[in-house]
């Protein structure tokens, strides 16, 4: 352990090349810090805090501020990060966390302000710098080659060799399979990674950072795809980071994970920083206070039940898509809301791209409003009237090039339909946009702002706004509020259950399990493709829908 | 000589006022600013440059390049291109040339264009419903027209001896203008409506810039690709009609290198290859610049050799201008969130 923290600060010594320079200390922050043996603390650090007996932050910020033409996204911010800490970065979109992450990670340049990593100023220009001083950033979108195995993701680009310059497979394979023992993960070495689930390949990004020796780790959403078990998993790593006195920055906008893994919280609002706080002694409210400015509306208060009709808008019946889901049969009602539960791997998502024509369906029949329909691609489902909401935003839903009313009204357009509709019509656009965006109470500058520069929740209200225009009435939602901050979060299960009573049916399909309690009359869970249960409302909780998603049979005598 | 032509598209470029319209802008008037200086240069050091003769000649060469080129800033928007267009444009001047010995003109262009456009559609259906990348198929294409155009001429020349006529396409003047010109801003005309103001573009950047998010979105991917490929061989065979016209005699060996040039115009006119929009302003721009080098080569005597070179050059020139200005945006776009 020395010996790497001794390299690691040579490096920086020798890469920053400029004399000493003390960081402003902030000694509210030390006094808060859980203290970490002295064994684990680098010599150099040691000999100072025997000094101070205070413990020196790995990583500190000092009146960070940055300005981008017309905002200024942070704003005389300070932050510090001590080794063996995990501290969460929370506020709603908007707030800043972008901005300070990139900030850290290198691809961004502060205006103003100074960053200090154990003790030693440095000028962070580009996200290879970072890693080289021992940053590393995991985002949403993984750095990983689908095409190369695990081993050979872990070591792309700095891959051990025998004299001659070839490829040492044995010590690529013999140091890999060490790293993914320390994480705990069962994977061939030799599996390619375009096969990995979400949560493995997160996990092999974790032991990439690793086996580089990274001193901190930030984590960006890390849970936003994965399921309750690889949660569980990825807590299990990330206690395991803390022991061995990695300083982990763990963004996410689920407060429960906040609480069950970090110690210590930075709130932003408005690109200021409103507080760091230790978790201890704080509530979920709290920190939701911190972040709005105000209390929230309690989620709970959300579902109200109303009348469902025995209108069968969309009946399944013995669906199988072969690989992905078998024999799957329901009917959902007008004016309801069915949430759809299961693991990575249990079909969720490919029942609904079943639904919506874009998985071959090799037996069952589904039904809409009483009428067999095939279905074969996505535009038949649409004129059928089922629209589905693609599960990565990122991936399948928005359109970067285009604007946001363009991909508002995206689905809505016809092609070659009728001569009149040749052009299309600005000022019709413009009132269809303009009827979505107060209804949906979505947040951009104008219509014509590139939607890439929404915040998450707000690209989600769009995509929500794109179903509603496409003029279904049987809405296949996924993942409605993934990487949506909790005041959103809100509002658009709001907006869920205000549809359904407005007499649209709709499924949500969902990992988030309080969201599937928070939002559904009843609840499919699938299990290994099958379905493992329907639960009615009374049946729905968090304790139950686990249990089926996860395989077991439900307590108690309901099922 | 392009004074109204630029007083046109400039107004037309100014009267957009929001933020991606103003990176257009600046992409349109980087190609812009250095037209002018090519064309003030040439005219400083090519005597015979600025005479109405050359201008004019500078401008139909320019047009037909351009027709094909903002066929092809469509296909590239899709996240596609094509290569088959130069062996297009010769079979489609051939077909015209020699229908013109059996029927009128408007048929005999009539035939021609109905021959890109199934020529394009091939292209389109091949790509879609083989699933097969536009490069290999049109690359394909590009050997299979050319060695049709072969087959139908024996190697021989085809000369226009009947309905002279034909000819005032090319040399004819409307309003002062040649008809060329008058053809490309009619073609742009339209094709800018298409892009901006038709779900036919609307769909055609979609896919070029998500493509998964198109189909996820129930837009008919496969009809919009044989549409686009559709319309790149119909600006083909317009530019192969047009080019037909300038020489009044035609053979196979035409147009070799036309592929290169119309990636080239819409490229250096800012269309990004990776797709997601398209810079119809841009490309006209960069035809005229095009045009105005070989043009000022031309005249000052040096080999037309070296004009692949130029080209080359300005393809490498556009396509690290392009890469820069993503990564610009790139950065820029790391705003907050």
């Amino acid at each position: 352990m020395e010996e790497i923290w001794a390299l690691f600060l040579s490096r920086s010594e020798s890469s920053a090349g400029r004399p000493h320079v003390r960081p402003l200390c902030h000694y509210d922050h030390y006094l808060s810090c859980r203290p970490i043996p002295p064994g684990s603390w680098p010599r150099r650090l040691r000999l100072r805090t025997e000094q101070t007996s205070y413990q020196e932050p790995i990583l500190s910020l000092t009146g960070i501020s940055k300005q981008f033409p017309g905002v200024k996204a942070l704003d005389d911010v300070d932050f510090s990060l001590f080794p063996g800490e995990v501290h969460a970065l929370m506020g709603e979109n908007g707030a800043g966390k972008s901005t300070l992450i990139n900030i850290i990670s290198g691809l961004l340049h502060p205006t103003s302000g100074k960053i200090c990593l154990a003790g030693e100023e440095v000028i962070l220009t580009s996200a290879i710098q970072a890693q080289k001083v021992g940053i590393s950033t995991i985002t949403q979108e993984f750095n990983l080659v689908p095409e190369l195995t695990v081993a050979e993701n872990i070591f792309l680009g700095r891959e051990p060799t025998v004299q001659i310059g070839l490829l040492d497979w044995r010590e690529i394979k013999r140091r890999a399979s060490q790293v993914l023992n320390e994480l705990g993960l069962n994977v061939p070495l030799g599996q390619r990674v375009a096969y990995l689930s979400v949560g493995d390949r997160q996990l092999v990004e974790i032991a990439k950072a690793l086996s580089m020796e990274f001193r901190i780790i930030m984590m960006d959403e890390p849970t936003a795809a994965l399921n309750a078990a690889e949660v569980a998993r990825l807590f299990e790593i990330i206690e395991r980071l803390k022991q061995r006195g990695i300083a982990v920055l763990y963004v996410s906008h689920r407060l429960r994970e906040i609480f069950e893994i970090a110690d210590r919280v930075t709130v932003l609002r408005d690109g200021k920083r409103v507080d760091t706080r230790r978790l201890d002694g704080l509530t979920e409210d709290d920190v939701v206070t911190m972040m709005l400015g105000r209390a929230l509306k309690k989620e709970a208060a959300v579902y109200q039940a109303i009348p469902v009709t025995e209108k069968a808008a969309l009946s399944v019946k013995n669906l199988t898509a072969p690989g992905f889901v078998t024999d799957i049969s329901f009917d959902l009602h007008v004016g309801e809301v069915m949430g759809c539960a299961g693991l990575v791997g249990s079909g969720r998502y490919e029942l609904t791209r079943a639904l919506f024509g874009l998985l071959r369906i090799s037996g069952g029949e589904v039904k809409i409003n009483g009428r067999l329909v095939p279905l074969t691609s996505s535009n038949d489902a649409i004129r059928y009237g089922i629209y589905m909401l693609p599960e990565e935003r990122k991936i399948e839903g928005i359109f970067p090039d285009l604007t946001v009313r363009e991909n508002l009204l995206i689905s809505a357009q016809r092609l070659f339909r009728r001569f009149s509709e040749l052009l299309i019509n600005a000022d019709d656009e413009e009132k269809r946009y303009e009827g979505m965006r107060n209804s949906l109470d979505i947040r951009a500058s104008s219509s014509g702002q590139k939607i890439t520069k929404l915040s998450g929740g707000n690209q989600q209200k769009v995509m929500l706004g794109r179903a509603l225009v496409s003029n279904s009435r049987i809405l296949l939602l996924n993942e409605p509020t993934r990487g949506v901050d909790v005041g959103t979060r809100v509002e658009i299960h709001a907006a869920i259950r205000r549809l359904a009573q407005g007499g649209y049916a709709i499924l949500v399909s969902s990992s988030d399990i309080p969201e599937l309690v928070s939002v559904s009359d009843r609840c499919l869970v699938l299990s290994a493709g099958r379905t493992k249960g329907l639960l009615d409302r009374a049946q729905i909780s968090e304790d139950n829908i686990t249990a089926l998603a996860i395989g077991q049979e439900i307590t108690g005598d309901n099922q | 000589m392009s004074n109204s032509l630029e007083l046109l598209n400039l107004r037309s470029i100014f009267s957009v006022s929001n933020a991606t319209r103003l990176i257009q802008v600046a992409e349109s008037l980087g190609v812009f600013a250095l037209l002018m200086i090519v064309v003030i240069g040439a005219s400083i050091i090519a005597p015979g440059f600025f005479t109405y003769t050359n201008l004019t000649n500078t401008l139909i060469t320019a047009s037909i390049t351009a027709v094909t080129g903002l066929g092809m800033t469509f296909a590239i928007a899709m996240g596609g291109f094509d290569l088959s267009v130069g062996s297009i444009q010769v079979l489609t001047a051939i077909v015209a040339a020699g229908l013109l010995s059996i029927v009128d003109a408007p048929l005999a262009i009539l035939g021609a264009i109905f021959t890109g456009l199934a020529l394009g559609l091939l292209n389109g259906a091949l790509i879609s419903k083989l699933r097969l990348p536009a490069f290999v198929v049109t690359f394909g294409m590009m050997s299979i027209v050319r060695g049709i155009a072969l087959l139908v001429t024996q190697g021989q020349s085809v000369m226009i001896t009947k309905h002279i006529e034909f000819g005032l396409l090319n040399n004819g003047k409307i309003l002062g203008l040649p008809v060329p010109f008058i053809i490309m801003m009619l073609v742009f005309i339209v094709l800018s409506l298409l892009l901006k103001h038709a779900p036919f573009g609307r769909h055609a950047c979609a896919i070029g810039g998500n493509r998964a998010a198109a189909i996820v979105s129930g837009i008919n991917v496969d009809r919009v690709t044989i549409a686009v490929f559709g319309l790149v061989g119909v600006t083909a065979a317009i530019s192969g009609v047009m080019l037909s016209s300038q020489l009044m005699i035609v053979d196979a060996t035409l147009g070799t290198g036309f592929e290169l040039q119309a990636i080239t115009v819409s490229v250096l006119g800012g269309t990004s290859l990776s797709g997601g929009h398209g810079n119809l302003v841009g490309t006209v721009f960069a035809a005229l610049l095009l045009a105005t080098i070989a043009s000022a080569l031309n005249i000052l005597n040096v080999t037309a050799f070296y004009q692949y070179l130029a080209l080359g050059v300005l393809l490498i020139f556009a396509l690290a201008i392009d890469t820069a200005r993503r990564t610009f945006i790139a950065k820029s776009l790391l705003s907050r969130a």
